[in-house]
């Protein structure tokens, strides 16, 4: 079958983006593919081959994990890796095409954007509440964390982490049996609360990021973009305190999951966008109590479900730079969890619990002009069943240690 | 100061608003949704005919109670009511005549097993009916010029005894018809043993898509099981449903039923997770009571490992698996993953509890040999023991295990 040429070029515009204009001052920095890189970035990137590349990846692990997960994910007992293929790799299928539309839309090529929103030192973050059925209350959600970035020279930095994340009260549901037709004292419906719950959640990690000298020392360099290692071990603790049936005796349910082995990368896939992947595995331990009794039951280790985490990354320039007394920046998010944890999954048709989230998310940074603190304000929405809208506030302080390190 | 008058202006109308709108549990019926399925199977388990006779399954121990539970399915069908019991072991079923005219009426029932004793009449005034039926289908007729009564059905049990169970038919019933028919012998093998095979769990995924004609053949297929049936529903019975079909065709996904010695929870996790209202309630439902084994049933795994089949909420499967342990139960039974795998004391708080999943009655299992059949339950004295019976499909001897068997535990005849 004759394909037509157009349907092609197109096909290749929208993956590559367009060519960014080309300063002839700066030709010598790109000396393998001359009309490649971004002008004045220090990085010599070709954010089209770098696209090109991420797209040929992550469609590869997609399409392996799809064809995996239908043929040999029950066989081998292989379902979680293979779904997190498939997760993972549709958010960089997804990153490299949304990319090339975002570098096609940007007037001024894809040159970097000063102080970009990243992590901030402190979030506070709210997710809202509330229940359309009768009786029943779902609480507004509020956490906060800190993740102060250390830079440890120009190569590499450390980002400790804590949070803790909480329910402003508690979630109640009824019991919806139509045997229930009492009218109850202090209900305004016949079916009485059967269960209340209320969840916490604790973190603590740390973030190690290295970046890799680049480009790599090979006779024809791609620049498809500079590479970041990251190791990011991570334990959380989630505890549910419910208290069920008549009775309302309190008890808890406790699970401690622990993140040893989290490792990844960031790559840089130009100027202004970026695709990040972790992986690794989980340990669980699960621990409850009685009844009425304020004892936990604690045991043995389970290996648990994979980890995993990819995000593509693009920043957007609000404000030209030094144009404004306060320079405003913005970040868009696409990311995806595999984790079933926090009860949120994505789920299509039959296909019911094998994803976590998707996140969709924004964020703007504020800075007075050489305010050493930021303000950044995100919001975004958890996709999949259980989820929802979310809002964070960040202050950003100024980096510890030595000043230059990963981007 | 205006600002701030305004914000809590619009608050307190955002709360007004709120609460006028809000509507009890389930009034729209989004069936898809855990909880609306428990309020669909307790509206299934009882009905009130056109000339106002009021059919209910009640609990077998309490038959003169006021309320009724979810233990099974009435039904208007081909004319007639037709009642199934969720259950493999006694049930009962409470008639109140009302006003009706008239003296007596034939009810068909369903998933009720041949060695069972049906009897009929007042509480304390029972009266034991004729066999009327064949294998698991009876017909009975009940008085209704005596006032209230009650229909009882009542098992006998060996010492020994055998449950099979396994989950997961979607798109290939036929395969599951040939396992309905490789029963039969195992019935015989089991009467040659003096354990007589009990019943069978079936583990959700009845369908692949969960329209009525799916689940409605499902359904004339367990016609021929030789042995009643117990179901809860998968993913693929459940997703998308607005009319509570799995609900209306096979009664409940959540109930608990005792068969002899062993103490069955089945529980409805066809969306990865479990109504809210069920976790309240799994105290009472896993509470083991007189029976000597207690045995759970869910087509999600609790317990995912590495099969990447586990339940959307982990949290309602920690509290599963917490209150397993608590109640020390024996076994928690599970589909959803298209093959046969055990997991063996999984840790929870200080004890543990052993898993199997069986998701073997015909749905594809990708590349490899399949692997179709039951797992058995043995329960001889204080022991239970478990094992794969293979049922292959035809062209394959039963024998002949193929690749990739290491994690399936086969029976030894087998």
């Amino acid at each position: 079958m004759r394909r037509s040429p157009s349907l092609l070029i197109a096909l290749a515009v929208l993956l590559v983006g367009a060519s960014p204009p080309v300063d002839p001052a700066d030709l010598d920095a790109c000396p393998s593919l001359k009309r490649c890189c971004v002008p004045g970035e220090e990085d010599c990137t070709h954010p089209g081959a770098a696209r090109g590349l991420l797209f040929a990846t992550t469609a590869t692990s997609a399409t392996v994990g799809t064809l995996g997960f239908l043929s040999a994910g029950d066989s081998l007992n292989s379902g979680d890796p293979f779904s997190q293929m498939i997760g993972l790799g549709a958010v960089g299928l997804l990153g490299s095409g949304v990319g090339a539309l975002f570098s096609l839309l940007a007037p001024q090529g894809e040159r970097a954007v000063d102080d970009r929103p990243g992590r901030p030192t402190f979030r506070l973050s709210l997710s809202p509440g509330g229940s359309g059925t009768l009786d029943e209350s779902s609480p507004y959600g509020l956490g906060v964390q800190v993740d102060p970035r250390i830079d440890l020279g120009p190569m590499a930095s450390l980002t400790p982490h804590a949070g803790l994340s909480l329910g402003l009260g508690d979630s109640v549901d009824v019991d919806p049996r139509p045997q229930n037709t009492q009218t109850l004292d202090g209900q305004d419906s016949t079916f009485p609360v059967a269960l209340r719950a209320w969840r916490m959640r604790v973190s603590a990690g740390a973030e190690l990021a290295v970046k890799l000298p680049y480009p790599m020392k090979v006779r024809a360099p791609l620049y498809t973009g500079a590479i970041e290692i990251r190791y990011a071990p991570r334990w959380e603790l989630r505890r549910r305190v419910l208290h069920v049936g008549d009775d309302n005796r309190r008890q808890v349910v406790e699970h401690n999951a622990l993140y040893p082995a989290t490792v990844g990368f960031r790559w840089h896939l130009s100027p202004r966008q970026r695709f990040t992947l972790m992986l690794g595995p989980r340990i669980d331990w699960i621990a409850f109590s009685d009844p009425g009794s304020g004892e936990l039951r604690r045991g043995g280790a389970n290996l648990g479900s994979l980890y995993g985490e990819a995000w593509w990354q693009v920043d957007v320039p609000f404000t030209p730079n030094g144009g404004r007394k306060t320079s405003v920046t913005g970040r868009l998010n696409l990311g995806y969890t595999h984790s079933n944890l926090d009860g949120v999954g994505f789920d299509l048709g039959a296909i019911v619990g094998y994803f976590g989230p998707v996140e969709l998310s924004f964020d703007l940074r504020l800075r007075k002009r050489g305010a050493p603190v930021a303000v950044q304000i995100t919001g975004g929405m958890l996709f999949g069943a259980g989820g929802g809208p979310f809002v964070e506030l960040g202050l950003v302080a100024p980096s510890l240690g030595t000043t230059e390190g990963p981007p | 100061m205006n600002r701030l008058l305004l914000l809590a202006a619009a608050l307190v109308v955002t709360g007004v608003v709120h609460i006028a709108c809000s509507v009890p549990e389930c009034a729209y019926g989004n069936y898809s949704g855990s909880e609306c399925r428990v309020a669909a199977e307790n509206h299934r388990a009882r009905i009130v005919t056109s000339g106002g006779v009021e059919l209910k399954f009640v609990e077998p121990d309490a038959p003169d109670g006021p309320g009724w539970e979810a233990l099974g399915l009435m039904e208007i069908r081909d004319g007639g009511v037709r009642a199934r019991p969720a259950g493999l072991g006694d049930f009962a079923i409470a008639i109140d005549p009302g006003d009706t005219a008239a003296t007596s009426m034939e009810l068909l029932l369903d998933n009720v097993a041949p060695d069972a004793t049906l009897s009929v009449g007042p509480v304390g005034a029972l009266v034991e009916l004729p066999f009327d039926g064949d294998g698991i289908r009876r017909t009975v007729t009940l008085p209704l010029d005596a006032g209230p009564v009650v229909l009882i059905g009542e098992r006998a049990c060996a010492a020994d005894y055998h449950l099979v169970a396994g989950g997961d038919i979607q798109t290939n019933p036929m395969q599951f018809e040939r396992i309905l028919e490789d029963l039969h012998a195992e019935l015989a093998r089991d009467e040659a043993l003096g354990e007589p095979l009990m019943g069978m769990v079936v583990l959700g995924d009845l369908a692949e898509m969960p329209t009525e004609e799916e689940l409605r053949h499902i359904e004339d297929i367990l016609q021929r099981s030789p042995i009643p049936v117990a179901v809860t529903p998968g993913n693929h019975d459940v997703h998308g449903d607005e009319l509570a079909l799995f609900n209306r065709v096979f009664g409940p996904g959540n109930y608990a039923f005792d068969v002899c010695r062993t103490k069955v929870v089945m529980l409805d996790s066809g969306t990865a997770d479990l109504a809210p209202s069920i976790e309240a309630r799994l105290p009472e439902l896993l509470a083991r009571g007189d029976a000597d084994f207690l045995i759970a049933g869910t087509h999600y795994p609790p317990y995912a490992g590495r099969t990447g089949n586990g339940m959307r909420d982990e949290d309602a499967a920690w509290y599963l698996l917490a209150e397993l342990v608590r109640n020390e139960a024996d076994l928690v039974l599970a589909g959803h993953y298209h093959n046969w795998r055990e997991f063996n004391a999984v840790r929870v708080g200080g004890g543990h509890i052993d898993q199997i999943v069986s998701g073997s009655l015909g749905a594809g299992q990708g590349a490899g040999t399949p692997h179709f059949g039951v797992t058995r339950l043995r329960f001889a004295g204080a022991e239970m023991t478990t094992c794969f019976v293979e049922m292959p499909e035809p062209g394959r001897e039963p024998d002949d295990h193929g690749h990739g068997t290491g994690q399936i535990r086969f029976c030894e005849e087998d």
